[in-house]
Parts: structure tokens; C-alpha cells; sequence
């Protein structure tokens, strides 16, 4: 019986022992497996690590990626995986899971490889670079965008518009975003947009798998992104989805309705409101202008030199009046003397008078009405005019007497 | 025609705003510019205002074919 018991003790483990023997032949046994399966249940938890289910039809698996593991893709549920990592048993809860080092989307491979690859070639070529990013404008009136004429997409962006900002134009190029030719028409819809006079370019597209969003992982695309002359903003996929466009484009937008925000980050109404305070503003602007012109008149009228000046030109005001005063007297003075003085004159003129001698009983001769000078002589039988005083009478010589008794 | 003139309305709107907050400029020439200012600030409300959501297609050959 003591013996029996023994026995029982020692083919009797505990849970922690099982479990550990199970979690040794798990990994030991399988070690590190590539395993393909449909992921659901996908969540990104808080801490950054990743959980999924892992199944196909009749079987599933937990699987978590660490968070320090990169991902080159967003995985989501529904997608067909192909996983590679080993087996760990989790003993708290008596469970075991598949600890991932990598996971790639299955039959997607060679699309990964692409994508990375030229990727990789455009970060080295420049295109990616912050510092070409160009800026979009705070206010567009007018944008260009190109995806598809059916879906949600387009809808999205007018709707989203017609609410944050009605007086924008849209310039619609209907793109196709899937499948055969849709990379050459991609390209030519961006040369397309930007030979209009839009602002900015939209380059959208709704979700889809890695294969359906893949003209926008193309080089030419690429190309046309980064030739383009206008901003380009991509919105292609969902949040989570990552295309070679969107790190090629300006300004990568989440969805087409973020990028329809993007192009009306200021809305109508929020603007006109900012043009009303503007208005007062400027208002405000010229009054204080006024205010400090009206001031500075006031202090100058109030300053020392204003009074100086003031007293300036009253000091020399006076000193005109004076002047003048003195020059008026000065006038008259001279004027005084002057009529004293031609009074004399005159009294002196009147004596110098020719005919004054006449009033003495002089008289004048004249032939002719002309004077007789003293250098001219008379003859006999001459006719003469005797003047005097008060009368004129004509006359004849009887005989001249001889120049000689003189 | 109209869409550029409100970009360009709105450019020289903010060298006018620029110059009157400096108020580094004679009073009648800020007199003139506040006037320009007050001229444009009303233009642009009436494109704002007077303007409706336009959507221009843009011809495509192939996304016909689709």
C-alpha cells in the first residue's frame, strides 16, 4: 500500500509540471515553423504587440507578434498570411501560441519584394524627402482629383467640401484606380490635372488588398507624383494602408475625406469671420495711426521750440512793423527836402527865365519866329519881329552899322 | 478669372495688413491702403458668398471604356 502510494505520488504531477513537459515536447518537437492561414481577431494592442487568430477551415491558432518585430504591411482580418515563428505555451492559462518572427501575405510575395524594392530605390533617389514636400495652401478655391468616377470616393470628397468650403471648384478627372492600364491612366490623369489651374491635386482611391491598390506601388505613378508641378496629396486605401504614392506625394491623407479636410483646413465660414476681423482690425489700425499723429500735434504745439518759434515770429513781425515805419519817415523826410529845396530851385529857375527880361522892358528879335542869336547879324532892309513883353510888332532895319565899331 | 483675382485679393490683402501694422508709412498713404484694404476685404466676402460647389469633369477615353 505505502508502496502503491509511492507509486501514485510519483506518476501524479502538477499542473506547473505538465505543463512544462507539454511546453518542452511543443518545443522541442515543432521548433520553428512557417505555417499559412487566414488572420482574424487582428489587434494592435496598447503596448504596441500584435495578436491575431490564425485559422483555416478546420483549425486555429493564437499568434502574437512582439512589438520590437517589424511589419511591412498592415495586416487585417480576412487576409491570407504566411507566418513563420515557433511554438510557446503560456501556463497561466494553459495555452499555447505561435510566437511570429515574420508575417508576408501568402502568394503575395513576389509583390512584397517589389514594393520594398522600389521603395527602397526611391527613398535613395530623393523622393520621399521632407524637404521637397511641398506645402498646401491655406485657402484652395480650387482643386483637381483623380480617382474613381464610382464608389464612395468621390462622394466623400464633394460632400466633405460642399460643407467646409461651398466656393470651391472641383476639377473631376475620372481615373481608373484598379487593374489593367490604371497606372498609365493614373499618370496621365496627374499631367492632365495639373495643365488646369488647380491648386491641388487629390490622388484617391477606397481600400482594397495590396494587389488592388498596386498602380499605386508602380514606378510610373511614382513618377507622376513626383513631376508633378502642382502639390499632390495621396489618399489611397484605408488608414492603415501604406502605398508607394503616399510617401511620394506632398501630404499623405488617412482617407478622401481627410483630404478633402487637408484642402479646407480653414473652413468658409471660420474665413469670413476672419475677414470681418480683419476689417475691425485694420480699423483699429488706422485710428491708432491717427491717434498717435493727433498726439504728436499736441505735443509739438506744447513744446519749447514750438513757443520759440511762436515768439519768433512775433519778435520779428515787430521788427518788420518797425521797418517799415522807419522807412516811411525816412520817404517823407526825403520827400520834405526835396520840395523845400525845389521851391528854391524854382525861385532861382524863374529868374534864369529867358523871357523874364522882357517884364524890364527887354526885347527879343526874331526872324521868322526864330531868335536872332548873337552870332547871327542883320542887314539892311532886313524884316524883324520885335518881341516884348505885351506886344510883337514887325519891323524893318534902315541901316546896319558896321560890325568893326564894336 | 474670378477665383484668381480672390488669390490675388487675398496676397495683396496681407501686404496691405502688413503695412498698416507696421504703421511705418505716411498717414495718407495708410489712408490709401486702408481704403484698398476695406475694398478687398468686401470682394473677397462677395466671391465667398455669391460662389457655389463646382465640379468639372475633366474628359477621360478611358475610364468610358470601363
Amino acid at each position: 500500500m505505502i508502496r502503491l502510494q509511492r507509486e501514485e505520488d510519483k506518476i501524479t504531477l502538477s499542473v506547473s509540471e505538465l505543463t512544462e513537459k507539454i511546453s518542452r515536447v511543443l518545443e522541442r518537437e515543432i521548433g520553428i515553423v512557417s505555417v499559412s492561414g487566414e488572420i482574424s481577431n487582428y489587434k494592435l494592442h496598447s503596448s504596441g504587440h500584435r495578436y491575431f487568430t490564425l485559422k483555416d477551415g478546420g483549425a486555429s491558432i493564437s499568434c502574437v507578434l512582439w512589438r520590437g518585430r517589424q511589419l511591412k504591411f498592415n495586416p487585417s482580418d480576412g487576409m491570407k498570411v504566411v507566418v513563420r515563428g515557433s511554438i510557446s505555451v503560456f501556463p497561466p492559462r494553459g495555452q499555447y501560441q505561435l510566437d511570429c518572427d515574420t508575417i508576408e501575405p501568402a502568394g503575395m510575395g513576389d509583390l512584397f519584394v517589389a514594393f520594398e524594392a522600389l521603395k527602397a530605390k526611391l527613398e535613395a533617389a530623393g523622393y520621399f524627402d521632407s524637404n521637397r514636400k511641398r506645402k498646401i495652401p491655406q485657402i484652395v478655391t480650387k482643386i483637381g482629383v483623380a480617382t474613381s468616377p464610382t464608389g464612395a470616393v468621390i462622394r466623400d470628397i464633394t460632400t466633405t467640401l460642399e460643407r467646409r468650403f461651398p466656393a470651391i471648384q472641383i476639377y473631376f478627372r475620372p481615373t481608373l484606380v484598379q487593374g489593367e492600364g490604371s497606372s498609365d491612366d493614373i499618370v496621365k490623369a496627374i499631367r492632365e490635372l495639373n495643365a488646369t489651374d488647380a491648386q491641388v491635386i487629390i490622388l484617391a482611391r477606397g481600400g482594397g488588398s495590396l494587389e488592388d491598390l498596386w498602380s499605386f506601388n508602380e514606378e510610373k505613378t511614382a513618377d507622376a507624383i513626383f513631376n508633378s508641378k502642382k502639390p499632390l496629396i495621396s489618399a489611397v486605401g484605408h488608414e492603415t494602408d501604406f502605398t508607394i504614392s503616399d510617401f511620394v506625394a506632398d501630404l499623405r491623407a488617412a482617407t478622401p475625406t481627410a483630404a478633402a479636410e487637408l484642402v479646407s483646413r480653414i473652413t468658409q465660414s471660420d474665413f469670413l469671420d476672419n475677414l470681418s476681423d480683419t476689417s475691425s482690425n485694420i480699423t483699429k489700425m488706422l485710428m491708432r495711426k491717427i491717434n498717435e499723429k493727433k498726439q504728436y500735434l499736441d505735443y509739438m504745439t506744447g513744446t519749447a521750440a514750438f513757443g520759440k518759434l511762436e515768439h519768433h515770429i512775433k519778435t520779428s513781425s515787430l521788427k518788420i512793423d518797425e521797418i517799415q515805419r522807419r522807412i516811411e519817415s525816412n520817404l517823407s523826410n526825403k520827400m520834405n527836402e526835396l520840395n523845400t529845396s525845389i521851391e528854391s530851385k524854382s525861385v532861382l529857375i524863374n529868374s534864369l527865365y529867358p523871357l523874364a527880361p522882357l517884364g524890364k522892358g527887354f526885347a527879343i528879335i526874331k526872324r521868322n519866329g526864330k531868335i536872332i542869336n548873337k552870332d547871327q547879324s542883320l542887314y539892311d532892309f532886313q524884316k524883324i519881329e520885335i518881341e516884348r513883353e505885351k506886344e510883337t510888332v514887325f519891323a524893318r532895319i534902315e541901316k546896319q552899322l558896321q560890325d568893326e565899331l564894336f | 478669372m474670378k477665383t484668381k483675382s480672390f488669390e490675388s485679393n487675398l496676397e495683396r490683402l496681407e501686404e496691405i495688413i502688413k503695412v498698416l501694422d507696421s504703421g511705418d508709412v505716411p498717414l495718407d498713404s495708410m489712408l490709401k491702403s486702408y481704403e484698398e484694404g476695406m475694398k478687398l476685404i468686401n470682394d473677397c466676402r462677395g466671391f465667398l458668398n455669391s460662389a457655389e460647389l463646382k465640379i468639372i469633369d475633366i474628359k477621360n477615353s478611358s475610364a468610358e471604356t470601363l
